[in-house]
């Protein structure tokens, strides 16, 4: 291996108005090196990758590509030394088909600059990198459009878009959040093999285990900082690094609730789904699904990307009625919903979300959306402007009580907050509207393992506030233990289901969706 | 909607082959692909030769159609780049005061100033948009849109160009046959050659750039040039516009910049049918014999207008043109579940 720098980052600093992003850091990376940079939500590690990039300007310090200065270069310019990157929040062309993606890096100066870059038909070249990264080979998946790819397929998309770069230097930002165990499974083999061929490796991540297959050395932030840096094993190892990042005390396996209430309490049924099935124009996304929730469970439903899970959701709490409604409007519904839907005994099929919402039924979407320009506190309160104002205030002081760590953030501009704080405050919103029903699509997605530890905790505290909770999961480990019952959905049918200690037996459950 | 049921949208037999191989197999694909391309632009060309039953009146309707026509077509061009422009007056007026400027000082006749100013001009709008090519959505918008008022105040206080009084007595055209086949013809060429820039490689670095400028940064493009160049090409149709009808009416004033030139391409795009070139010009034919039809009710003339204009972006949110081409190439039915359920 040769050992120049092909990366140098001196005292970087960065700071977004009084937030300090960065602070301090510096690190070098060997050619044909490989490393990984973890550490917990907001501890600085996009912007870092911004700062390298330079899609971000650095309030002091220095980057070196090859010990050339790159600290003042604009992105592209980088991306002509061979600097190519990944988004954690993907940013595909979304009105185009996917193959067209991968046209523009193909067009980029440095492609064409490159042997055998002056492509005749780039098409055929686009279609080969995107079967590389896991797309079905001769399948129609790569000439769909963009916008109706399910989010595992987008992600990978983002990885061809940089590898058609043909890159040196390989950053990759998040790339396995959000994307199931197969398809991590099936993308490892490939990096570890650009890993072979020579090219430098960044990777930011959460799945550790995914990580540790591939890196030679690891880097933690925290706060901005760089709290450690070795090799994988031993860095996890020692004190500061488990106590920022996993947590303080080593919370998931213990924290498996005990007594079994759905066989303690009578069996009261709180929402029913009989043959529900979901039509988007001649695509079937629900394929006659039926599920049952008694009043004060934890159910959850597991499922890969584009199994069906946000639809459910987005059916129970009505948002698919209602973009339904708005498309019959507009010329034409593409989509259509049958089945019968009963929340304590009443049909809610065709009733508007708000009266939803009245009823109880409150739904925390996935990538927890909340008002990014409002402070914390004016986030709970617009949430919680129909309700009695006295309710309203028990239900503020127990998501603080929940929450203390947002109780310190109160007038903090909720753009600001880590993507953690803003799932916790994304489920503060959904508390203050007084939920029966808590309808929580991917609340882990994206966090550390300290913070979705603090999630999980949290949803057990509000199981015994007497709120029913329905979860979705695409990766079941870390919420099973508080799970009740759960179901597993695959293309729109459940195929397995069963109360927690079934699921966890389940051999097929076991491999898919628990990683053991 | 029965229940049990659900509505099918499906692709005519037709539309399905002619999108495939079988396009040239046979005549009837390829007129069912090409026969609305032909009728209109057969039907545009031949309207001229009726000059004597229509009137010439019409005569300038139809021209001052393509005009905005080619604005609407330069609007659509900037809005799929990501670029939305409020001030399409600002190419139309910079056409306009240039093919003015050199038909009164050396009395060059039309077929000279016109494609001076439509490149020159094209060049000078691309000079000036560059430094706020930064800006993105109604940012640029709102710069765009405070331009050609800018531009008409400028002219009305330093009195260059003719000041508030305009440049008269310009060069006219030989015919007026002459400049509507001209009009028709260029407009038909640049809805067609935007539809084929943007089926190309570059066109999709183009169209990425609305989608998300980050990510075509992040694929090592330079988004300020290639903004720059957009914006270059899209000016195109709206300085020539302004050329053309400045030798037409043989003068040009500050009108050349007026509100109007700005929000009648951007009406006729979202009547038309936003993101399509020509839908777009359907818009534009649309709208613009509407309103001089209106002419006869006086000051009411803009209240109805306006009404109708509500009443078609409410009615038909997806434009004119998207519904017609949806019932021209789909069909709808009600399919049982049952029958679905069973074909898996």
């Amino acid at each position: 291996m040769k050992q120049e720098s092909i990366l140098k980052i001196t005292d970087m600093c960065k700071s977004f108005g009084g937030l300090q992003a960065v602070y301090d850091v510096s690190l070098e990376l060997k050619e044909g090196e490989s490393l990984g940079i973890i550490g917990p939500n907001g501890s600085g590690k996009t912007t870092l990758v911004n700062l390298i990039t330079g899609f971000v300007r650095p309030s002091s310090g220095d980057v070196f590509f090859r010990d050339k200065k790159i600290t003042n270069m604009s992105p592209n310019k980088r991306v002509e030394l061979g600097i190519a990157r990944t988004f954690q929040m993907v940013k595909p062309f979304y009105n185009m088909a996917a193959y067209k993606n991968i046209i523009i890096p193909l067009f980029s100066k440095r492609v064409k600059r490159l042997k055998g870059g002056k492509y005749g038909d780039r098409d055929d070249v686009a279609i080969d990198f995107l079967e590389e990264v896991g797309f079905e080979k001769d399948s129609l998946v790569p000439y769909k459009v963009t916008g109706n790819l399910p989010h595992g397929y987008l992600k990978r998309l983002e990885l061809a878009r940089a590898l058609a770069l043909r890159p040196e230097l390989l950053i990759l930002d998040e790339l396995y959040s959000g994307m199931s165990m197969s398809e991590v499974a099936s993308t490892l083999p490939l990096i570890e093999r650009i890993k072979e061929e020579g090219t430098s490796l960044i990777m930011v991540e959460h799945r550790l285990k995914e990580l540790f297959r591939v890196v030679d050395r690891v880097v933690v932030l925290n706060f901005g900082q760089k709290i450690a840096e070795g090799k994988p094993k031993e860095v996890i190892e020692t004190e500061e690094v488990r106590k920022a990042y996993i947590g303080s005390e080593a919370v998931t396996p213990d924290i498996v609730h005990t007594e079994d209430v759905s066989q303690k309490m009578e069996r009261d049924e709180l929402l029913e789904i009989k043959n529900l099935m979901v039509f988007y124009e001649n695509a079937i996304a629900l394929n006659d699904l039926s599920l049952e929730v008694n009043k004060g469970e934890i159910v959850g439903v597991f499922g890969s990307n584009s199994a069906g899970k946000s639809t459910l959701m987005n059916t129970i709490s009505g948002l698919l009625m209602h973009l339904r409604y708005k498309e019959e409007r507009k010329g034409g519904a593409r989509i259509t919903i049958l089945g019968e839907l009963k929340f304590e005994g009443q049909d809610i099929l065709s009733i508007k979300p708000s009266q939803r919402v009245a009823k109880g039924i409150v739904l925390c979407r996935e990538r927890h959306p909340i008002f990014r320009e409002s402070s914390v506190i004016e986030n709970l309160r617009i949430s919680g402007h129909l309700g009695e104002r006295k309710t309203v205030k028990e239900k503020m002081e127990f998501v603080f009580d929940l929450f203390p760590h947002l109780n310190k953030l109160r007038k903090t501009r909720a753009g600001m907050l880590s993507g953690g704080e803003q799932q916790m405050l994304a489920i503060g919103i959904a508390l203050v509207a007084s939920p029966n029903l808590l309808l929580m699509d991917e609340p882990l997605l994206g966090l550390s393992p300290g913070m979705q530890a603090e999630v999980v905790q949290a949803l057990k505290k509000i199981r015994q506030e007497g709120i029913t909770i329905l979860v979705t999961e695409q990766y079941a480990a870390p919420i099973m233990p508080i799970v009740d019952r759960g179901y597993v959905v695959e293309s729109g049918t459940f195929v397995v289901s069963g109360t927690r200690d079934e699921l966890m037996k389940n051999p097929e459950v076991k491999a898919a969706y628990l990683g053991m | 909607m029965k229940e049990g049921y659900r509505k099918e949208r499906l692709d005519r037999g037709i539309k399905v082959r002619s999108d495939d191989i079988f396009l040239i197999s046979s005549h009837k694909e390829i007129l069912y692909r090409l026969g609305p391309w032909i009728i209109s632009i057969l039907g545009l060309l031949a309207l001229p030769l009726f000059q004597s039953v229509i009137g010439i009146y019409w005569m300038n309707v139809l021209l001052l159609c393509c005009a905005i026509a080619l604005l609407t077509v330069s609007w659509v061009f900037l809005a799929s780049v990501g670029l939305p422009s409020l001030g399409q007056a600002f190419f139309f007026g910079v056409g306009c005061y240039i093919s003015g400027f050199f038909g009164d000082s050396f009395d060059w006749g039309p077929m000279l100033t016109i494609p001076i100013s439509t490149l020159g001009g094209a060049a000078f709008c691309t000079a000036i948009l560059f430094p706020v090519l930064r800006l993105r959505g109604v940012y640029f918008g709102l710069i765009t849109f405070a331009l050609p008022l800018l531009l008409m105040r400028l002219i009305d206080a330093t009195k260059i160009l003719g000041g508030g009084e305009g440049l008269t007595g310009l060069p006219p055209f030989h015919h007026i046959s002459v400049e509507l086949y001209l009009v028709i013809v260029v407009m038909f060429v640049f809805i067609l050659g935007y539809r084929w820039l943007f089926d190309t490689d570059y066109g999709f670095v183009l169209r990425g750039l609305r989608d998300n400028d980050r990510a075509v940064l992040a694929a090592g493009i330079n988004i300020r040039w290639y903004k720059t160049q957009a914006v270059f090409i899209a000016a195109l149709p709206g300085t020539f516009a302004g050329a053309v009808l400045t030798h037409h009416y043989q003068f040009v004033g500050i009108p050349a910049f007026s509100i109007e030139y700005s929000l009648l391409p951007l009406a006729s795009a979202i009547v038309g049918g936003a993101g399509t070139f020509a839908g777009a010009a359907v818009g534009a034919f649309i709208l613009v014999p509407i309103s001089e039809i209106l002419r006869g009710f006086g000051t009411l003339r803009m209240v109805i207008y306006a009404i109708i204009l509500v009443i078609v972006t409410v009615g038909l949110p997806e434009g004119i043109f998207h519904y017609i081409e949806r019932k021209y190439c789909q069909f709808e039915r009600l399919v049982s579940i049952d029958l679905v359920g069973e074909k898996r």
